[in-house]
């Protein structure tokens, strides 16, 4: 029995092991450090029947272990209860993420979007041209100028879209740290590591 | 009833003067999360130090509670938004926006039809044809040519060549020339099995072939299937033998790589091919009006623009951009356009051809469901005669309207009734396709039907007679399948 007699030897002893036992709660403790642990993350849509109230969700889980963690946002998708080109909703299945940008400079959608692969829809016909994004300038700002730069909740509700998927302009930030610092990845444009494959389900 | 509309008005000024729009809003919370907070971790851990070792103690302490902190540092701050799931990642949906329904709160004034009693035949109204595609993109069968009078189905495509009876970028099924016996029609064949994504499933890498479109001829009479261009897809066919139609500058589309285009013009089916387009785009050949060729161009994201070629480079487009096309006048001397997601409620604008300007624009707000009372958000074809437009829209089906016209031309439209149609398995608001029968006055196009889960089950072609409200319903026998209506050759007639 020690006691209270701890000299300074023993006590070197016992600071050098609870500095032990820290450092292995350390590793168990931090599932969110990149460093220590790999992350993988990938996007879910849920249509939940309607064009203008769907889910997206990203999910991620360390080390390919679960549990699966998950944060979600509202959005939308196409115009119509249905997978027809231009109007109706994402066609189901899972997609490949193509390319992503930060300030993409298109002719109808501006900004951070992900470009997602082509699908057939269920009459056979190609779907492509399909992005994540948001209506937002190229330089992620708003313009009430133009309709497709400006976010608005009602008339009209730019929840709905030509079968992209859309999450608004106050969400579209945190769509984005989580693909850049949760398992999907830094890289931006279109080449190396994409596409990245499986990494949309629509459902 | 009818209720008329000027320029200025709305379908809704009409509709509902005085009318209050009801706005309901809730709320619902995020999920809380189930992060594990540091005061839990350090439960399991209390330290037994004498006063003696306080100092060492204290030391120890503060090192591994800083390390853990550190090392939790982001579960922690971030648990405010997340949930940790089972592995199959069922995490209940955060729904943390509210929803907005608006309600047109007075009747219509115009006339709301339900149509219920729908006979089902087996035969074709006189003149119509369509070509099926075996459902779910299913390329070891191609599709059928079915037309009215015609004992039975015709097999399409290629003997033994694995591919799909239509455009995969959605252009018309088929034209019948004016002889009457040839029929142009699309055969996509398969290269490649088309990647899936799945995880675990083969991984296909961008650019790799895996079809290719083609534009096919069949005789009627012998039976004759033959390769009219490869590489090739969407046309049209003036009556004077004008063939026009999109040459891939590749031969093959290749798995998400844009399929670049550029529009070709010959006469006949042997004629010299006169390209009309410099640049190369993603270009769908439409139909011609008169001596105009009418022209979608695609752009990337999804929007697109209606060009008019007079000739070899010889196009303008016609305003305003994040319109959708809907189609031309009996005469071909209008085109008719509507709204995309932008613009709030719906619109249909009517467009003089030749000068491209605006001859009448009618919003649709007001215009509901006649069952459900919802606002229709979207219209997907139209077909305009002299003096009758016919739109469909979505929810319900269809939207009729008729055209004022004065000795200068047509100068409004008048919207007269909103039509839905309603039996087991039909997906309301799916009314696309729509071809005027000519002859019989009657209105024929496709409805989507759905076996109970939701999902497409089969298209069904509907013949509804305006004046008698008589409706037909045909579906292929022996076969699930998508159904197009087969087109005739443009004007000049």
């Amino acid at each position: 029995m020690l006691g209270w007699a701890l000299n300074r030897r023993q006590a070197a002893v016992i600071l050098a092991a609870c500095v032990l036992a820290a450092q292995a709660l350390i590793v168990v403790g931090r599932p969110a450090s990149a460093e220590a642990s790999s992350v993988y993350g990938w996007f879910d849509y849920a249509r939940n029947g309607t064009n203008i109230n769907g889910t997206l969700t990203w999910k991620y889980l360390y080390n390919d272990t679960p549990p699966v963690y998950s944060v979600s946002w509202r959005a939308g998708s196409g115009m119509q209860l249905n997978d027809k080109k231009d109007v109706g909703w994402l066609p189901s299945g899972y997609y490949a993420i193509c390319g992503h940008w930060d300030n993409y400079n298109g002719t109808a959608i501006w900004g951070r979007v992900w470009r997602l692969s082509d699908k057939y829809n269920s009459e056979g016909v190609l779907r492509t041209g399909l992005f994540i994004h948001t209506e937002e300038t190229r330089t992620n700002g708003q313009d009430p100028t133009n309709e497709g730069q400006y976010w608005t909740d009602s008339n009209p509700c730019d929840y709905y879209s030509a079968g992209c998927v859309k999450v608004s302009y106050s969400n579209i930030s945190a769509v984005h740290t989580r693909w850049t610092n949760y398992g999907g990845t830094t890289a931006h444009g279109d080449n190396s590591p994409y596409p990245l494959s499986s990494r949309l389900y629509v459902h | 009833m009818v209720a008329e509309c000027t320029e200025q008005d709305s379908a809704k000024q009409l509709l509902t003067r005085g009318g209050v729009s009801r706005i309901r809003s809730t709320s619902v919370k995020r999920p809380r999360a189930k992060g594990v907070s540091v005061r839990e971790r350090l439960s399991g851990y209390k330290l037994r130090l004498k006063p003696r070792s306080t100092v060492l103690g204290l030391a120890a302490v503060v090192l591994i509670a800083g390390g853990i902190i550190l090392g939790s540092y982001a579960l922690v701050a971030s648990s405010g938004h997340e949930a940790a799931g089972q592995s199959d990642g069922s995490v209940p949906a955060a729904q943390a926006e509210p929803t907005q329904e608006s309600a047109v709160t007075e009747k219509p004034a115009v006339v709301e039809t339900v149509v219920s009693r729908i006979k089902d035949t087996g035969e074709l109204d006189a003149g119509l044809a369509v070509i099926t595609v075996p459902l779910g993109a299913d390329w070891k069968k191609p599709g059928c040519f079915y037309a009215s009078g015609l004992k039975e189905r015709i097999q399409l495509g290629p003997a033994a060549a694995k591919g799909m009876t239509q455009d995969a970028f959605s252009g018309q099924a088929g034209i019948l020339l004016p002889d009457e016996r040839h029929l142009l029609y699309h055969f996509w064949e398969q290269l490649a099995d088309f990647p899936t994504e799945v995880p675990g499933d083969p991984i296909v890498k961008e650019g790799t072939h895996l079809s290719t479109p083609t534009i096919r001829l069949h005789d009627l009479e012998t039976g004759e299937d033959s390769l009219l261009v490869a590489g090739a897809r969407s046309f049209a066919w003036r009556a004077d033998g004008m063939f026009a139609y999109a040459q891939g500058v590749d031969r093959d589309y290749r798995y998400n790589i844009p399929y670049l285009q550029r529009v070709v013009v010959q006469k006949g089916l042997n004629g010299t091919p006169e390209v009309w387009t410099k640049d190369a785009d993603g270009y769908t050949v439409l139909e011609w009006a008169g001596e105009h060729l009418l022209v979608w161009r695609e752009i990337m994201e999804g929007a697109g623009e209606l060009l008019v070629f007079a000739g070899p480079n010889q196009a303008r487009s016609i305003p305003e951009m994040g319109e959708r096309f809907l189609g031309t006048s009996t005469d071909g001397s209008f085109v008719l356009a509507t709204s995309g997601p932008d613009a709030g409620y719906p619109y249909i604008r009517l467009i003089n051809l030749e000068t491209g300007g605006e001859v009448t624009r009618l919003s649709l707000e007001g215009v509901s469901d006649p069952q459900t009372g919802a606002q229709v958000t979207t219209v997907t074809a139209a077909a305009l005669r002299e003096d009758k437009l016919m739109a469909a829209v979505s929810p319900a089906d269809l939207a009729v309207f008729e055209m004022g016209k004065t000795n200068a031309g047509p100068v409004r439209l008048v919207f007269k009734e909103i039509i839905k149609y309603t039996y087991p398995g039909l997906c309301s608001g799916t009314a696309d396709d729509l071809l005027w029968n000519e002859a019989a006055g009657r209105l024929h196009f496709v409805v989507r039907e759905s076996s109970g889960n939701g999902e497409l089950a089969r298209m069904a072609v509907i013949t509804y007679d305006l004046d008698s409200g008589e409706c037909l319903r045909w579906v292929a026998p022996d076969e699930d399948a998508v159904v197009r209506l087969v087109t005739k050759a443009s004007r000049p007639q």
